[in-house]
């Protein structure tokens, strides 16, 4: 069987807030690699990477229990976009 | 200070160290941009945000910065940069930006100007973006840097920046001139840099309640902002980086 192969780059503009910048490459239900661009603000800036390796290889459903797990264990803070917006940008991108 | 824009945030970084290591105090500087440049935020994708080639034939430089935040045209333009203490900061993100910005405001108020600052990172003069700020904490140490328009060229701004949609690219333009405006525009008349300098550093003087001394960048400094510049803010591996 085929694993279903997706690449895709989207736009999101937060209510009030910055312009989140997805590239998401999906195999199957999971994230093979993602990237994450912005005008937005991220404290400390290393976080973003930490978010991005941490995603490859999870599933879609997964995201947000690993992101909380991740911004939780890093104390990592977004300035211009929610958990909730970066976790829906993410799920409708697929 | 003229250097060009690699070395200015080289020196911005350097001077974020050598607070840290306690080698300064507390400091406020100002520069400006000379060739113009474009600054990208630390999470910005280059190739998305900026034309380089165009940018490169007009002579302008192009730099991915420390802190996040949107791209920026440096043309015609105060640049400030300040390292402090988080302790001497709200601990909130957003109402320390508004701490530091409110200096800035003092300053312009007493140059005529009725400006205020707009969350997250911005300060505007009747609903219009004047200064847009950024910064980053490393180790108990802020970095803000910020811009305060002295003039502005939409047009050329929007010649080296990309747009997410071309189609709609002389809307954007349109929009933007309604939302950007300048020193100059709003006093109608030219602004003499030096007298910016002395309100915007008086602000933070009234507002932190200090007084500063003048000084230049120290040796231990100058020797960590050219290494910098060489191995990292003038390197393609930093500016394209994301």
């Amino acid at each position: 069987m085929e694993l279903f192969k997706m690449k895709k780059s989207i736009d999101y503009k937060v209510k009030d807030g910055k312009l989140l910048r997805l590239d998401i490459n999906i195999e199957g239900k999971k994230i093979k690699k993602i990237k994450i661009t912005g005008d937005f603000f991220v404290y400390p800036e290393e976080g973003i990477e930490d978010i991005e390796n941490i995603l490859c290889g999870k599933r879609i459903k997964e995201v947000e229990e690993v992101l909380k797990k991740i911004q939780k264990e890093k104390k990592i803070k977004f300035i211009g976009f929610s958990m909730k917006d970066l976790v829906f940008a993410i799920k409708s991108s697929v | 200070m003229e250097e060009c824009g690699a070395m200015q945030m080289a020196i911005d970084e350097a001077m974020l160290y050598a607070r840290i290591k306690g080698i300064i105090p507390n400091t406020l500087r100002f520069f400006s941009w000379k060739p113009p440049a474009i600054t990208i935020g630390y999470f910005q994708s280059l190739k998305k945000e900026v034309d380089v080639k165009k940018a490169k034939n007009l002579g302008i430089d192009v730099i991915r910065r420390y802190t996040g935040g949107g791209a920026v045209l440096h043309d015609k333009e105060l640049t400030y940069s300040v390292v402090m203490d988080e302790k001497d900061l709200p601990t909130d993100i957003i109402k320390s930006y508004q701490k530091i910005c409110s200096c800035i405001i003092y300053g312009l108020k007493t140059m005529g100007l009725n400006a205020e600052f707009k969350p997250i990172n911005d300060i505007v003069v009747k609903n219009k973006k004047i200064s847009g700020n950024a910064q980053t904490r490393k180790e108990g140490i802020v970095l803000q840097h910020g811009t305060i328009l002295i003039d502005v060229d939409v047009e050329k701004m929007f010649s080296v920046l990309k747009v997410p949609n071309e189609k709609i690219k002389d809307k954007l333009i349109k929009d933007a001139k309604e939302r950007v405006t300048s020193i100059n525009k709003e006093l109608g008349k030219n602004t003499g840099i030096k007298k910016l300098e002395k309100s915007i550093a008086k602000g933070f003087e009234k507002i932190f309640k200090i007084k500063f001394y003048l000084g230049d960048l120290t040796k231990e400094e100058m020797k960590l902002a050219r290494k910098l510049y060489k191995t990292k803010y003038s390197t393609k591996e930093w500016n394209y980086l994301r």
